[in-house]
C-alpha cells in the first residue's frame, strides 16, 4: 500500500504519529496489537480500508 | 515529585544501611582478631546463650564438670578456636547476605524511580533477595559453640525472614506479570 501511494514508511510515521521504530515493528509483524486510533490514521493517511492493510495468515 | 522525595530518601536509607553493615563487618573482624592476639583480655566475659528470638528452638548445654559455674565454662577465652572460626564465618556470611538483600532492594527502588518499574531485572532482585533471606535463615538456624570445659549447641527457626522470603518470592511473580503485561503494552502500536 506504501508503494501504491508512493510513500516511504517513515512518512507514514510522521503523518500519524509514530515513531519509526514502532512503524518497523508494525511493518515486521511483531505488533501484539494496534489501536483503532492507529488503524485510523493509517487508513486515513493511505486512504484505504482496514481489510486493505491487514490480513489474516493461519499459523 | 513526593513521590520522587520519597524514594530518595528510600535509597539514602538503604545506603545508610550498607555502610552500618560494613561498619559491623569491620568491627566484627577486629573482634575476632583481637581475641586470638588477646585472649586474656576476654577473660570472664560470659557468654549468653538466647533462643527468645526464635519461634521454634532446641538446645543443648553442657559442661564437662556439672559443679562448675557458667561463669568459669562459657567465657570467650575459653572458646575453642574452631568454634571461634565457625561463629565468625556464619556471621559474616549473614552479613553479606543482608547486603546483597539491601543492595537489591535498592536496585528495584532506583528502578521505580526511573520509571523502569517492570523490567525483568527486577524480577531477578526479588528472586535474589528471596534466596538471599532463605539462606540466612538457614544459616542462622544453627548455633553451635564449643568451650574448653563445656558447649552449646541449638537449632531454632525464626519465621520473621521466611515470611520475608516468601513475600519476596511472591513479589518477583508480580513483576513478572508485569513484565509481561508492559512487553504487550510496548508492542501495542
Amino acid at each position: 500500500m506504501l508503494t501504491k501511494r508512493n510513500m516511504k514508511s517513515k512518512e507514514l510515521a510522521e503523518i500519524i504519529g509514530i515513531t519509526t521504530a514502532n512503524m518497523s515493528i508494525l511493518k515486521s509483524g511483531k505488533a501484539k496489537a494496534v489501536r483503532f486510533s492507529t488503524l485510523e490514521a493509517i487508513c486515513k493517511a493511505l486512504d484505504c480500508q482496514p481489510g486493505d492493510i491487514l490480513e489474516y495468515v493461519e499459523e | 515529585m513526593t513521590k520522587n522525595t520519597l524514594l530518595n530518601i528510600a535509597v539514602v536509607l538503604c545506603e545508610i544501611l550498607k555502610l552500618g553493615l560494613v561498619l559491623i563487618l569491620i568491627a566484627l573482624t577486629a573482634f575476632f582478631i583481637h581475641i586470638q592476639i588477646n585472649k586474656d583480655y576476654y577473660k570472664d566475659k560470659e557468654l549468653q546463650f538466647s533462643t527468645k528470638d526464635y519461634h521454634y528452638s532446641m538446645t543443648k548445654k553442657w559442661k564437662i564438670d556439672n559443679s562448675m559455674d557458667d561463669k568459669d565454662v562459657y567465657t570467650i577465652d575459653n572458646l575453642k578456636t574452631g568454634s571461634l572460626y565457625f561463629n565468625y564465618l556464619k556471621y559474616i556470611i549473614a552479613l553479606v547476605l543482608i547486603f546483597i538483600s539491601i543492595s537489591e532492594f535498592q536496585k528495584v527502588i532506583k528502578s521505580v524511580k526511573y520509571v523502569e518499574t517492570f523490567g525483568i531485572k527486577n524480577v531477578k532482585s526479588f528472586k535474589r533477595i528471596g534466596v538471599c533471606v532463605l539462606v540466612y535463615t538457614i544459616i542462622m538456624s544453627y548455633s553451635s559453640m564449643r568451650f574448653n570445659l563445656g558447649g552449646f549447641s541449638g537449632f531454632g527457626f525464626n519465621l520473621n525472614p521466611l515470611i520475608l522470603a516468601l513475600a519476596a518470592f511472591i513479589m518477583a511473580e508480580v513483576f513478572k506479570e508485569g513484565n509481561s503485561l508492559k512487553q504487550e503494552n510496548d508492542l501495542t502500536i
